[in-house]
């Protein structure tokens, strides 16, 4: 069914639920990516009979890098679109459909949010949700976008935004960076509601709140040099 | 010649050696610490130059002009090494990336490499 869709999922040290998540997307006939970034353990150990490709990094470089190379991977395969798809099974394989759908119908880059449908942004806790309103405005100055929700790692592209975009920020900052490409390239960009289930393994695995004071930075250095 | 002169002669000249080696083929940035070396030593045997130019240029003291300009020395240098780091993190991720892109792996079929169609 989507055949020539790419789905890539960043990998560092994820194999408690890395099988269980992949079973999940199955269904969708899409081409599965995994990017390995460095696991101490290999993905690959961990996959066996799955059908999907792996991608290995020797060494950990952090979350944007991975997903860069799975782009670029995903391009030279040809593929029609992309998806971003975190490995801690916090993100739900049905709402994909949605996501291609919202492309067909003239979308170049596809967002998630937890905040545009009633009952989505429960699971976030008050605390998160003050630090992703203090992110949000960060990326408007930043990026110049304005969102309902920030650094939701769950997004779409097509062929016209994998051309555009190129991620340099290795680490958390490019979900920030993203938007600036976006907004950069005049991509059509479009949110749809997601829900993201927050396991205590993801809650585990997931970014501290401290982190977003390095995400800062990291775009203020990346603005700098 | 004092025993502090002596030590700062032959700091100076160490660090010196140590850049030089460091350095090789980049002429802009031996000449620089050369500068560095022999501004240094001028000071060092000449520590009221530092005084006729603080007062030049309105600070107090020739010791008070030394440390300032040495914060803002080291703020400079951390920024250019910064710089050189992040050049350094992009020429690794590209290694890096080239080095995934090449060994793509198919674990459902077998062991071997599956290379995309260029």
């Amino acid at each position: 069914m989507f055949s020539d869709v790419y789905i890539i999922i960043p990998c560092y040290n994820e194999h408690a639920v890395l099988r269980e998540t992949i079973e999940k997307l199955l269904p969708l006939n899409a081409q599965i990516v995994l990017v390995d970034d460095g696991s101490a353990v290999p993905v690959r150990n961990f996959t066996a009979g799955m059908p999907v490709k792996l991608l290995r990094h020797p060494i950990n470089l952090g979350q944007g890098a991975a997903l860069q190379t799975g782009m670029d991977y995903a391009v030279r395969m040809g593929a029609r679109a992309v998806i971003h798809f975190d490995a801690d099974g916090q993100h739900q394989a049905d709402d994909i459909p949605r996501f291609l759908e919202t492309l067909d119908q003239g979308a170049d880059v596809v967002l998630g949010s937890r905040f545009l449908r009633a009952g989505d942004g429960t699971a976030v806790s008050p605390l998160k949700r003050l630090v992703l309103q203090g992110a949000r405005l960060v990326n408007l100055l930043f990026t110049g976008l304005w969102l309902s929700d920030a650094h939701n790692g769950f997004r779409a592209l097509n062929q016209r935004a994998l051309k555009k975009i190129h991620l340099h920020e290795n680490r958390m900052a490019h979900a920030s960076e993203i938007l600036a490409q976006i907004r950069n390239a005049h991509l059509k960009v479009q949110e749809i509601p997601t829900l993201i289930t927050y396991s205590e393994y993801s809650l585990g695995k997931g970014q501290k709140l401290s982190n977003s004071f390095n995400i800062l930075l990291d775009l203020l250095l990346h603005k700098l040099l | 010649m004092n025993l502090i002169q002596i030590i700062l002669i032959g700091g100076f000249l160490l660090a010196s050696i140590l850049c030089h080696v460091a350095l090789k083929n980049r002429l802009i940035a031996r000449l620089f610490f050369l500068g560095q070396f022999a501004l240094g030593v001028i000071l060092t045997f000449c520590p009221e130059l530092s005084q006729w130019a603080a007062d030049v240029l309105g600070v107090g003291r020739g010791t008070d002009l030394i440390l300032y300009l040495l914060v803002l020395y080291v703020y400079v240098g951390s920024i250019l090494i910064l710089g050189k780091f992040r050049q350094l993190e992009h020429s690794l991720t590209d290694l890096t990336r080239q080095i995934a892109l090449a060994n793509p792996e198919s674990p459902s079929v077998s062991t071997r490499s599956d290379h995309p169609a260029e």
